[in-house]
C-alpha cells in the first residue's frame, strides 16, 4: 500500500531519487505514524526537510506499512519516525522528556538518554534511491 | 567440582519439590552448597532451578518463643531475586527480577509467601527462554534496545503501601511503581499517577508523612532534573513539579520534615557517551573533589537552598526533622561509592565485594546562612536504617541499622551479621553469630503503645551454611537481649534490598 506523494520542490535535480520507507507492522493501529526526512544534522531529529504521514489503521495485519519520498538529489539523509496516537500532532513525553508514543530511526538507531546523533540514523541515497525499513518501538 | 555437582542436583530436586507445594519437606536437605565467598550468591542459586515455579509457600512457621500478641500485619519485602534464564545470566546485584515475599503475622501464627514479580520485562524474557535487555550494571548478549526505562523495569528495589494497606506497590528507582495485589501477590501493571507522569521514574523510597501523605522523586541521569510527587493517602496525585538542580544523576533517598523534602546530592556524575554503553554504570564517574550538596526544598512553594557538604557518597538517609531554621537529619556516608556499586557483581566466582567502611553521619542544616555542621559518628560498616513510620519528618530516637560486626570486617563475607538500634546516645546490637547474613530489620510501633520503645524491630536473615531464612522479632527497646521469637523456613530466600510493614 505505497503512498506516492510527489514533494513540491521548485527546482528538480537532474537526477533524482525515490526512498522507499517500510514501517514494520505496529502493535497497535492507532493514530498516524509521522515520518520525517532529514538532510543536515543540526535539523534532526525534530525538523525534518520533508514530512509525511500515514494513517495507522492502514496497516493490514502483519503487513508493513509504505511511504515513499520522492525526487530526491542523491545525498546522504536520516528519519526519524513517530506514531501520533492521540492525534495531537507531536511526540508525548513525560514530565522528564521520556516519550511515550513509539518512535524510531533510520538504521534502527538507538535512543539512549536522548535521540541518537544525525551520524547514526544517516544512509547514503544514490541515483537509484534507497529502500528503508523502520521500527517504531 | 564436586561442590559444585552436588550444589546442582540439589537445587533441581529442590525447585521441584517447591512447584509441587510441599516446601516443607526441603528442611531435610544436607548439602553444603555455599562458601565463605558465595554465602551471598547461594541465596539465590535456587530460583534460578529450571523447576522453580515462581512461588514459594509455606502456611504455618513454627514460632520459637513468645510472639507478641499485640503484633499483627504483613512484613512484605522486595529484592533482587532472579539471575539466570536459560543459558543467559545478569551479572550485577541490582538487575535481577524482583521477588516480594510477604511473612503474614496474627493470632500467633505466622505464615509465608513468597512470589516472582511479572513485569513486561520478565513476561518477555520469560517467552524469549533468555535475558533480552541489560540493565543498570548488566550486560547481556544481543541486547534489544531500550526505548522505555518500564521496559527494562525488575520493580525489585523497595515496596509503598497506601490506603490503609489496600494499595501495594513494588517499586524501582527508575521507572513507574508497580501494583500488586497485597492478597494473593499478583502483580496487577504500572501505576499512572498522571498523564503528565506516565513512565516516569518513581523512585524506590518514598517518605509517608504522618498524615499519610506521600511525598516521592525520580531522577533521569544527566537532566539534572528532580521530578518531585506529593500523592494523597487514597493514592490519588495532588501535585507534581519538575526541579533543577546542579546534579541528579544518581539519588536514591531522600528525607522529608514537616515543611522541606532534603536530597544529598553526591558528586557522581553520568556522561552520555557518544558510542552505546553496555549500561547505565559505566558511564558513571566519581568527582572526589566536589562537594557533596544538600538541597532543601519549601513544600509549599519549592523554593530550594543549596548547602556544600564535604565530598561523600550516599545510598540511604535516617529521619529528618526541623527546628527554627535548622534541619537535623542523618545518612549512612559511603567513602567510595561508586566502587561499592560497581563491586556488586553476582556472577559465579566473581570476587566478593570489597570492604565498604560506611560510617553514620549526623548533620545539622542551617538554611538561612547555608552552612552545616557534619558529626562523623563511630557508628561504622552500617547500612538499611529504619525508624518509627509514625514520626516520619518529626523528632525520635530510635533508628535501627545492619552492621558488620567484627567477624566479617575484612572476611570475604559479604553482608552484615549483626542488627543494632541506635537513640543517638546508646547503642544496643543482637549479633546473629556465624553463619548468618541479616537482611534489612525494620521498626515495628506497638498499634496503642505511643512509645518507640514499645515497639518491635522485625527482620530476616539468611543462614548459608544451611541455605535457611528466619524470621525474627524483638523487642525495640531490648535489642541486646536476643529475639523474642523465631519462625524458621523450611527454605532459604533470596537476600533481598527493603521491606515495610503493613498492620491488620
Amino acid at each position: 500500500m505505497a503512498l506516492l506523494l510527489g514533494l513540491a520542490a521548485s527546482v528538480l535535480p537532474a537526477q533524482a531519487a525515490d526512498i522507499t520507507v517500510e514501517i514494520l507492522p505496529l502493535p497497535s493501529t492507532e493514530g498516524t505514524v509521522m515520518v520525517s526526512l532529514f538532510d543536515r544534522p543540526a535539523d534532526f531529529p525534530r525538523a525534518g526537510v520533508y514530512n509525511q504521514q500515514i494513517t495507522a489503521s492502514r496497516q493490514v495485519a502483519g503487513q508493513p506499512l509504505l511511504l515513499v519520498f520522492t525526487q530526491l538529489p542523491p545525498g546522504r539523509y536520516a528519519i526519524a519516525a513517530f506514531q501520533d496516537k492521540d492525534g495531537n500532532a507531536k511526540l508525548n513525553t513525560n514530565l522528564m522528556g521520556i516519550p511515550n508514543e513509539p518512535f524510531g530511526f533510520s538504521n534502527n538507531a538507538k535512543a539512549s538518554f536522548g535521540p541518537p546523533n544525525f551520524d547514526s540514523a544517516a544512509f547514503e541515497v544514490g541515483a537509484q534511491g534507497a529502500s528503508i525499513q523502520l521500527q517504531l518501538q | 567440582m564436586h561442590q559444585t555437582s552436588t550444589a546442582w542436583s540439589r537445587r533441581q530436586w529442590l525447585g521441584a519439590v517447591v512447584a509441587l507445594g510441599s516446601a516443607a519437606s526441603l528442611s531435610s536437605t544436607s548439602a553444603r552448597a555455599a562458601t565463605n565467598s558465595t554465602a551471598w550468591h547461594s541465596s539465590y542459586a535456587p530460583l534460578d532451578a529450571p523447576g522453580f515455579a515462581g512461588q514459594l509457600r509455606t502456611d504455618r512457621l513454627p514460632v520459637k518463643g513468645s510472639l507478641p500478641a499485640a503484633l499483627r500485619g504483613t512484613l512484605y519485602r522486595n529484592g533482587p531475586a532472579r539471575f539466570g534464564r536459560g543459558n543467559s545470566r545478569l551479572t550485577h546485584w541490582f538487575d535481577g527480577d524482583g521477588m516480594l515475599q510477604a511473612l503474614r503475622i496474627d493470632n500467633g501464627q505466622v505464615s509465608h509467601h513468597g512470589r516472582m514479580l511479572v513485569t513486561p520485562k520478565s513476561t518477555q524474557e520469560a517467552a524469549a527462554g533468555r535475558f533480552l535487555y541489560g540493565g543498570f550494571g548488566s550486560t547481556v548478549a544481543n541486547p534489544l534496545p531500550v526505548t522505555q526505562a518500564d521496559a527494562i523495569n525488575p520493580a525489585n528495589i523497595n515496596l509503598l503501601h497506601m490506603d490503609q494497606g489496600r494499595q501495594l506497590y513494588a517499586l524501582w528507582e527508575a521507572g513507574s511503581a508497580l501494583q500488586v495485589s497485597p492478597d494473593t501477590l499478583e502483580s496487577q501493571g504500572f501505576k499512572v499517577w498522571s498523564p503528565e507522569t506516565d513512565g516516569a521514574p518513581f523512585s524506590a523510597h518514598p517518605r509517608t508523612a504522618p498524615d499519610g501523605t506521600v511525598w516521592n522523586f525520580g531522577y533521569l541521569p544527566g537532566t539534572g532534573k528532580l521530578l518531585i510527587y506529593q500523592i494523597a493517602p487514597n493514592g490519588q496525585l495532588q501535585r507534581q513539579t519538575v526541579l533543577d538542580v546542579p546534579n541528579a544523576d544518581m539519588v536514591h533517598d531522600f528525607a522529608i520534615t514537616e515543611r522541606h523534602l532534603i536530597f544529598l546530592l553526591q558528586p557522581l556524575k553520568f556522561e552520555r557517551p557518544a558510542a552505546p554503553m553496555p549500561h547505565l554504570l559505566a558511564g558513571m564517574a566519581w568527582n572526589a573533589q566536589a562537594p557533596m550538596l544538600a538541597c532543601v526544598v519549601a513544600m509549599t512553594d519549592w523554593r530550594t537552598v543549596l548547602i556544600e557538604l564535604p565530598n561523600s557518597g550516599v545510598f540511604h538517609l535516617g529521619n529528618a526533622h526541623e527546628r527554627g531554621d535548622q534541619i537535623h537529619l542523618a545518612y549512612v556516608h559511603h567513602p567510595d561509592i561508586l566502587s561499592t556499586v560497581r563491586s556488586f557483581d553476582v556472577s559465579p566466582g566473581a570476587p566478593h565485594p570489597e570492604e565498604i567502611g560506611t560510617v553514620w553521619t549526623e548533620l545539622d542544616l542551617h538554611l538561612k546562612s547555608r552552612r552545616a555542621v557534619v558529626r562523623r559518628t563511630d557508628l561504622t560498616h552500617v547500612e538499611f536504617p529504619r525508624f518509627d513510620p509514625r514520626r516520619v519528618g518529626l523528632n525520635q530516637q530510635l533508628t535501627v541499622m545492619l552492621q558488620r560486626g567484627q567477624a566479617l570486617v575484612g572476611s570475604p563475607v559479604f553482608g552484615f551479621n549483626t542488627v543494632l538500634t541506635h537513640d543517638g546516645e546508646h547503642t544496643q546490637r543482637h549479633d546473629y553469630g556465624p553463619g548468618w547474613l541479616a537482611e534489612e530489620h525494620i521498626y515495628v510501633p506497638h498499634p496503642t503503645l505511643t512509645h518507640e520503645k514499645a515497639g518491635w524491630v522485625l527482620g530476616t536473615a539468611y543462614h548459608w551454611p544451611t541455605e535457611k531464612t528466619t524470621l525474627s522479632v524483638f523487642n525495640a527497646g531490648q535489642i541486646s537481649a536476643g529475639p523474642v521469637a523465631q519462625m524458621p523456613l523450611p527454605y532459604g530466600l533470596p537476600l533481598g534490598l527493603h521491606g515495610q510493614f503493613v498492620p491488620v
